[in-house]
């Protein structure tokens, strides 16, 4: 009869434990998150990812010089092998760094050729009014998966479209010339590929500008 | 019987009793609960959705909720109890709306949320979710080059509803930095018809100089449209709105509404149904929040579009 009074004591344990459980094993990783969450402040969220996780990805972009000869004679086989989606949709997002010559300069754009002597511009770094979402999904450094909210995730956007007008563009926009050679990174939002591929259209993460070339 | 016997047999009486209440009794009932009926847009989503659970061999009951969250709680009580095998949910609360998710959860009834967010991501097994941000920041480039400059309102949806404010916050991302569009009055009008017509007509008189509304779903950007004309202004004020309802698309075509964002209501309600029969056949990796696309509906694009889509 010893075993039945042992059993009977751990079954009834159990049950006790069950029911009426003295703690819960919860991630570390997860409360951390949850915590972070719980306090969010989109715009420390966004200088924080900016400074360590987008600059720490740029190595991930994917040369212009790789990309723009693809799209040009299989954009299919550029979207399948280099883009960023997210979700479901027909929009697309190249995460792409290169150098080339400054073509032109208007209110809202730099025009840039990979090849001095092109005629047609590859690039267009957009100056302006920066919308939407092109470097938070293009730069593929964030899961919408991990916000609660999705308001959460939107503001990161908008944050992180503040940083690129009011730390990146001014002091190129300042400094950059007709001829200049301009090293970029940054992202490109693919809505229209009729419009949006030729040239694409960058809202850059870096720019640096080489004079005197 | 000894008393160590007697706990014995109790204890796993017990146990066998607390293991059955993850266990739902083997149907092949799927429930859609739905925010409200009493709006075309959600009449479509759960139509569809019970459509396609049926296709894939389910016997399926639509619950209105009627934007009441005690209601939905109430719907998710007695789908619990009957043991229906999933949920594909269009909640009526961001934060109002995780308990019932969760209770499912822990009754072992999977939820699949289509269209409404709930701010979790562990109570819903996923979620099928319009891109409201980016649809709104579309809209606000287009408010921007089509109003250009003036007064503008806009109507806001239920204000538990992260749409409601995804929407708002797109727009205003772009609307705001243009400094020539003023924005008068801001209101909520629940996602109603009738209750944006009522608003719509105490605005004008506190506002009769506006150029543009913008409204966060196309049930209301109808009554505002409906109180404009009413007071002779529908010509001179241009309307947006959000959703791709019937009404709306002929409004485009007939030129008294400006444009509005197409959702995808078929598309979402196939992906819960098909998310639910493939967890019911065993998957177990989904991604929790699955943004789906909108796309900007203008007089100048009508023709690829008709009623909750674009024609095929």
């Amino acid at each position: 009869m010893v075993y039945i009074r042992w059993i009977s004591a751990v079954l009834l344990l159990a049950f006790v434990g069950y029911m009426f459980p003295l703690f819960h094993i919860h991630k570390l990783d997860e409360i951390e998150r949850k915590q972070k969450m719980e306090q969010f402040d989109p715009e420390e969220f966004s200088k924080d990812f900016w400074k360590n996780q987008l600059l720490q990805s740029i190595d991930q972009a994917v040369s212009i010089q790789t990309l723009a000869p693809l799209i040009k004679n299989d954009p299919d086989q550029a979207k399948e092998q280099y883009s960023n989606t997210i979700g479901i949709g027909s929009v697309y997002y190249y995460y792409l760094k290169g150098t080339g010559y400054v073509k032109s300069i208007d209110e809202d754009a730099v025009a840039v050729v990979l090849q001095q002597e092109n005629l047609n511009p590859d690039v267009r770094i957009m100056t302006g009014k920066i919308f939407g979402n092109a470097i938070r999904n293009g730069s593929n450094q964030l899961n919408v998966s991990d916000f609660p909210n999705s308001q959460q995730f939107n503001r990161i956007s908008m944050n992180l479209n503040k940083i690129v007008e009011n730390e990146v563009l001014p002091p190129f926009k300042d400094n950059v010339s007709l001829g200049d050679r301009v090293h970029f990174v940054g992202c490109c939002e693919i809505l229209d590929e009729d419009t949006d591929l030729h040239p694409l259209k960058l809202i850059p993460i870096t720019l640096k500008i080489e004079k005197g070339l | 019987m000894n008393r160590y016997t007697l706990f014995l047999v109790l204890a796993i009486g017990l146990l066998t009793f607390a293991g059955c209440g993850n266990q739902a009794p083997e149907t092949n009932q799927v429930a859609v609960i739905v925010s409200t009926l009493n709006n075309p847009w959600f009449v479509v989503l759960a139509e569809t959705a019970k459509e396609e659970s049926e296709a894939l061999g389910y016997d399926v009951t639509i619950f209105d909720s009627m934007n009441d969250t005690a209601k939905e709680t109430e719907h998710f009580e007695n789908v619990i109890a009957a043991g229906y095998r999933a949920v594909l949910f269009n909640p009526t609360d961001a934060d109002g709306s995780i308990g019932n998710a969760q209770k499912a959860k822990k009754a072992g009834i999977p939820v699949f949320c289509m269209d409404r967010e709930i701010n979790s991501t562990n109570a819903a097994v996923a979620q099928y979710l319009s891109d409201n941000y980016s649809g709104c920041v579309a809209l606000g480039q287009y408010f921007v080059k089509t109003v250009k400059k003036g007064n503008y309102i806009e109507l806001l949806g239920l204000v538990g509803d992260n749409n409601t404010f995804n929407r708002s916050n797109g727009f205003h991302s772009v609307v705001d930095q243009y400094p020539d569009l003023k924005m008068v009055a801001q209101q909520s009008a629940d996602f109603d018809r009738t209750k944006a017509l009522e608003i719509m007509e105490s605005l004008l008189q506190a506002h009769p100089d506006i150029q543009a509304v913008f409204c966060g779903n196309d049930a209301m950007a109808m009554g505002a449209y409906q109180a404009l004309a009413s007071a002779g202004k529908d010509k001179d004020v241009k309307v947006f709105g959000f959703d791709g309802a019937g009404d709306v698309i002929n409004s485009i075509m007939e030129k008294k509404i400006v444009a509005t964002v197409m959702q995808f209501p078929k598309l979402m309600a196939k992906m819960a149904a098909e998310g639910a029969h493939k967890y019911l056949g065993g998957k177990r990796d989904f991604q929790q929040k699955v943004p789906v696309i909108v796309e900007l509906v203008t007089q100048e694009n009508i023709k690829k579009y008709e009623a909750y889509g674009k024609k095929e």
